[in-house]
């Protein structure tokens, strides 16, 4: 089951890996932080207080992993599906909407720790929450081709 | 090359630069003469394993510093760097300050100090910092900053006139001399005090309240006594 996507498919597919690919730079940056092998430059309070805070931390693992993984998943499923608009058996537009669909909601909780028990906003988990939000709504632009 | 097979190498190009930038910069920052001597420090907290940054500074913290507790024998340190009207500094004041006191410094294992950091951005903070250092004049330092810190979200928003009653009514319930808090928070004496605070922050390079100063080593952002327990055992070699 192969289908080449039309060209405004294709175009937005190309948005989805950029921001794929920015919101996995920002979530390696974060990591590394979280492994202590970085500092963290911030042009606001609020990113160390967040990244030192007990709620960094999902079983035991940096959230920021997650984040990495998750933004790679949607780089490499978008720029396959430049090629073809299905993955196995599931269609590629159905497979992005998901995970950034997911990747949005997970925010939810996360930014509502940062505003209501930890008090502090991080600016590099902002600009994560829009890459998100910008993969899923040029999907859902792509949803409309 | 068609524009797919080129947009994908532009990209996986970018991707591979951008990762080894944010690597290769993490690394030179992490073996840089700066930082040395900076530490990590993991420790345990509800289960999950912590990681605190301490960045080492050679000003003294202490120095000129107001709110001193604990014993001067104490073989750490420590000087917290806060602003009455963050967010995260309340989060320490109620919720871990209690404990932190009975268990390091009530012990006998640190002398910790308070210092003013009053935020620009925050339009009430140094109002705060008058409120507790008047109240210190009358020998009530602790009672008026445990409640600024828990009336935080009630006197933040408020107008410089509002936050002025409302810092009068907390010397009522805290036992003052109103009249005399009153026309001491009014004044500026204690300004030269808290601006001495702040420069003391400025000098150990202080980026975000609150700022723990532990024997030497900056560590910024709410830790709990676990994490205190933890960065004491590493900077005193034990």
């Amino acid at each position: 089951m192969t289908s080449v996507p039309p060209a405004r498919l294709l175009t937005t597919r190309m948005f989805v890996a950029v921001f794929g690919l920015a919101g996995g730079l920002v979530a390696l940056y974060l990591l590394l932080y979280s492994l202590g092998l970085s500092p963290l430059l911030c042009p606001t309070t609020g990113c160390e207080t967040v990244q030192s805070s007990p709620y960094s931390k999902l079983f035991n693992l940096p959230v920021s992993l997650y984040g990495l993984a998750w933004f790679g998943l949607i780089t490499v499923v978008s720029l396959l599906g430049m090629w073809s608009d299905w993955i196995g058996n599931l269609k590629t537009q159905t497979v992005l909407i998901a995970l950034t669909a997911l990747g949005l909601i997970a925010y939810v909780p996360l930014t509502a720790i940062e505003l209501f028990v930890i008090h502090a906003v991080c600016f590099w988990c902002v600009v994560s929450s829009l890459m998100m939000l910008g993969a899923f709504l040029a999907t859902l632009f792509g949803r409309s081709a | 090359m068609d524009s797919k097979t080129m947009f994908v190498t532009g990209l996986l190009a970018v991707g591979v630069i951008g990762a080894g930038l944010i690597v290769f910069s993490a690394m030179r920052s992490g073996s840089s003469t700066v930082d040395s001597a900076a530490r990590t420090v993991q420790y345990t907290f509800q289960g999950q394993t912590m990681t605190a940054n301490l960045t080492p500074t050679k000003a003294d913290p202490l120095e000129g510093a107001r709110f001193i507790s604990g014993s001067k024998d104490a073989p750490v340190t420590i000087v917290e760097f806060a602003d009455y009207q963050c967010p995260a500094c309340s989060v320490f004041a109620n919720d871990i300050e209690g404990s932190f006191q009975s268990t390091l410094v009530e012990g006998g294992k640190v002398r910790y100090a308070y210092r003013d950091y009053p935020l620009p951005n925050h339009a009430n903070a140094m109002q705060a910092a008058r409120a507790a250092a008047c109240a210190n004049d009358q020998g009530k330092f602790q009672a008026m900053h445990q409640i600024l810190y828990r009336g935080q979200s009630q006197w933040s928003n408020s107008s410089s006139d509002q936050v002025l009653l409302q810092f009068k009514d907390y010397a009522g319930q805290t036992g003052l001399d109103v009249g005399q808090f009153d026309s001491c928070q009014r004044s500026s004496q204690h300004d030269q005090d808290i601006l001495s605070d702040r420069d003391a922050g400025n000098r150990v390079g202080l980026e975000a309240t609150p700022t723990f100063v532990i024997n030497g080593f900056r560590v910024a952002g709410i830790l709990p006594v676990e994490g205190f327990q933890a960065i004491i055992n590493q900077v005193t070699g034990k």
